[in-house]
């Protein structure tokens, strides 16, 4: 048991708060000069080291949370449109749903975009079929994003920007063609 | 969990980067079933769940477990959300209320560490700081559970009192006892493994 007061009459509760709180060097008159206050302090800092470090501790939830939570929601994850790269050792697939989540990372980190959404659309291409489509000129895919902006912002400056800057990290990670990009400002947020 | 601005339209948040604005128009697409609106909230908020879970539990297993609940709850309940507080305010509260549940059924007691570091691998000051970070958990998740989402939510997520009596629909002084009481148990347990 640690007593509620320290010989000087300090209060112990208090001593604690001010090192859980990261305030120990804060020292108050009464502390500089009493042996008491300053030997609980040094003493308590040491002991509560290992909850500063614990709470300083990176924590990355596994993964598959989302895909899981997703597939119970409504199957999700089973998006059935793919785009397919042809290669000379075997053909690569990759999932509009892929698509999507490149094009709105991206897009949430552009400045003025306050949140976002993506997702693959029916491709202008023949054939009339839908997501991520490969053609025999090569591959496409055309998306549609929906934001939210900060207001103030020059949106239609912000749509090009977004425009820019998707259509090359999804050229440059997935390797297919963003044949059209429709930008969609559903909001405005303070 | 309110924003305020640094510069202009870029929202800066006091706790850890969190966009109330933006998490209530996602909230509104979501709840006209937009899958892919819920979709960026659980990105937006699974690691600070996880984390809290985590915290509460002291074991990944379940924190992943609950963090899957969580967002399955919420998701089912977001047509009775009104806004009557922040997206977030709502969602620790769940996280909170089900890590403590789920603590409750498995009804197994946490054991204390052992006195002694585990053999592993890697250099002594390493193994004694790995041996040092689970006892701490442990002795976290040992808690009472009143004191223990006070002190998680505070002390280990960094949201101030106002915010913690919010989401544990608690008075601010309840939340300070509670703190209180929890930093000098701990302070206790870790002065007696010393």
């Amino acid at each position: 048991m640690i007593a509620d007061r320290l010989r000087c009459g300090a209060a112990v509760d208090d001593l604690v708060s001010q090192i859980s709180d990261g305030t120990a060097s804060d020292r108050t008159p009464h502390q500089e000069t009493c042996p008491h206050c300053q030997a609980a302090l040094a003493e308590y800092v040491r002991l509560w080291a290992p909850i500063d470090a614990l709470a300083a501790e990176s924590v990355h939830p596994p993964d598959s949370i989302v895909d899981e939570v997703l597939r119970r929601i409504h199957g999700a994850v089973s998006d059935p449109a793919y785009g397919t790269l042809t290669g000379p050792r075997g053909d690569t697939r990759i999932a509009s749903r892929v698509v999507a989540v490149t094009a709105r990372v991206t897009t949430e980190q552009i400045p003025g975009v306050r949140a976002a959404l993506a997702r693959g659309r029916p491709a202008p291409v023949d054939g009339g079929t839908t997501g991520v489509v490969a053609g025999v000129a090569g591959i496409s895919t055309a998306l549609q994003i929906t934001l939210a902006a900060s207001y103030g912002e020059d949106l239609n400056a912000l749509a090009d920007r977004i425009r820019t800057a998707v259509a090359r990290s999804v050229r440059e990670i997935t390797g297919l063609q963003p044949a059209e990009i429709t930008v969609i400002i559903d909001e405005v947020l303070e | 969990m309110t924003a305020g601005h640094s510069l202009p339209n870029q929202p800066v948040s006091t706790t850890g980067g969190e966009d109330p604005a933006a998490d209530g128009w996602l909230v509104g697409k979501a709840r006209g079933g937009d899958v892919d609106a819920f979709e960026v909230l659980v990105r937006r908020h699974r690691t600070r769940v996880y984390r809290i879970a985590l915290r509460i539990l002291g074991d990944p297993h379940d924190a992943q477990d609950v963090t899957q609940d969580v967002f399955i709850q919420i998701w089912t309940a977001l047509a009775g959300f009104l806004g009557g507080s922040t997206f977030t305010t709502w969602l620790y509260r769940v996280t909170v209320n089900r890590s403590l549940n789920h603590r409750q059924r498995r009804r197994v007691a946490l054991p204390l560490p052992d006195d002694d570091p585990p053999a592993g691998a890697g250099p002594a000051d390493e193994v004694i700081a790995r041996h040092r970070a689970r006892a701490t958990a442990r002795a976290i998740a040992s808690l009472p559970a009143d004191q223990q989402a006070v002190f998680v939510l505070h002390q280990m997520e960094g949201l101030s009192y106002s915010e913690v009596a919010a989401i544990l629909s608690l008075p601010e002084p309840t939340v300070r006892g509670r703190l209180a009481r929890a930093r000098r148990a701990l302070l206790g347990q870790l002065r007696d493994w010393a």
